[in-house]
């Protein structure tokens, strides 16, 4: 008798590393994200309020708890030049820089830099999903991934949630369209907005399928990883490494 | 009485244990209205029908619930998603999923060694004796 060898997709199979995205401070609450098998977090803060000891402050907590802990700034701003020159001035002293959408103008600026990692809400107090298919297109040229924000869906009530619904279901079928990366957050401020990591997952396969899902939950260690290795000293540019400096006699 | 239906035809059930974060202690009644009017919201009438939730064990903060095996998901989001109960900010931690209620406990809840449920029936069928 013959067996066939048959290789099954193994969709229970948990994802590598696990991050989520949010402003958590105190210890219980970092050590409620350690209970519910987050890998680590990104700690953003807005940008008229950085500050860089605080950072270090969260991190020597969540080092405790065994959590790798990135930087992260969230840029508010309506005029698309101050946007520019704020992701330039923040560029390099964090590692995720997030920019609050809302106002078109500031989905479609934040969408055409390199340097803007992620576009949070980008349909925040609109009509709309706040995002095209034209603007789909150039954040998939330019890397720029589009965020699922918990925290919006949680705050709203009836036909309001079932309409953010609506315009996350929008944006995944554009972004899966034009290959746009896309991140789940939980975008916590306290405990009782942390969420268990799998069930995050379990929201998103209601929407999408399976395997699209489990995508989306690794594009967040992704793109920290990639700029976590760009800040590094001795990378000038990504491939390029000094490995030892020669010095000259 | 009706028979009992083959294992083939009966319903797959998963077993959901959740951990509620909330100030004061809620009584099961309540926690069963709250977790009924949640996943009605999500999922509908015509979504509870097929998913069938019934919460089978309560000890605060603790709780298990059954739902059927192909909508687990759809549950669990509907849980997530709940905000405050009583103008008071709750939160319903989902811990796992299993395929009975013995391992559920075990893994998710901590109990080392949980009773059998004919013991537990037993115990209750005393009392009303008694």
């Amino acid at each position: 008798m013959i067996r066939k060898r048959v290789k099954l997709l193994d969709l229970n199979k948990r994802d590598s590393m696990r991050i989520d995205i949010n402003r958590i401070e105190k210890e219980e609450e970092i050590k409620l994200l350690k209970e519910l098998k987050w890998n680590g977090f990104v700690f953003y803060q807005y940008d008229d309020e950085f500050s860089k000891e605080k950072y270090e402050e969260v991190k020597e907590i969540g080092e405790k708890y065994k959590l790798k802990v990135y930087s992260g700034v969230k840029i508010r701003e309506e005029n698309s030049k101050k946007l520019r020159n704020k992701v330039k001035k923040f560029r390099n002293r964090c590692h995720i820089i997030l920019v609050e959408g809302g106002v078109l103008k500031i989905n479609r600026t934040a969408v055409e830099m390199h340097d803007v990692d992620i576009l949070s809400t980008p349909e925040l107090g609109r009509k709309d999903s706040g995002i095209d298919h034209v603007l789909a297109r150039l954040a998939s040229t330019h890397r720029v991934a589009i965020e699922l924000n918990l925290k919006n869906l949680l705050n709203k009530d009836g036909y309001e949630r079932a309409r953010t619904l609506l315009f996350f279901r929008n944006n995944l079928k554009l972004a899966k369209k034009f290959d746009v990366p896309v991140v789940i957050c939980s975008d916590a401020e306290n405990k009782y907005q942390i969420k268990n990591p799998h069930d995050l997952r379990a929201f998103l396969n209601t929407l999408v399928e399976p395997l699209y899902a489990k995508k989306i939950m690794e594009t967040t260690y992704k793109i920290c990883d990639f700029r976590d290795y760009l800040m590094r000293d001795n990378v000038v540019r990504y491939g390029v490494e000094i490995i030892k400096e020669e010095k000259e006699e | 009485m009706l028979k009992t239906l083959p294992p083939t035809l009966r319903e797959k059930k998963r077993y959901i244990a959740f951990k509620i974060l909330y100030d004061e202690e809620l009584k099961e009644g309540e926690v069963v209205n709250l977790i009924r009017k949640a996943v009605l919201e999500y999922y509908g009438f015509w979504g509870i029908s097929k998913a069938n939730p019934w919460l089978v064990y309560y000890n605060f903060p603790y709780g298990i619930l059954r739902c059927q095996r192909d909508n687990v998901d759809y549950v669990k989001s509907s849980l997530i998603l709940v905000r405050e109960f009583k103008e008071k900010p709750i939160n319903i931690i989902c811990l796992g999923v299993s395929g009975t209620i013995r391992k559920a406990k075990i893994k998710f809840l901590g109990i080392k060694k949980p009773k059998r449920w004919f013991i537990i029936r037993r115990e209750k069928l005393r009392q009303k004796q008694k």
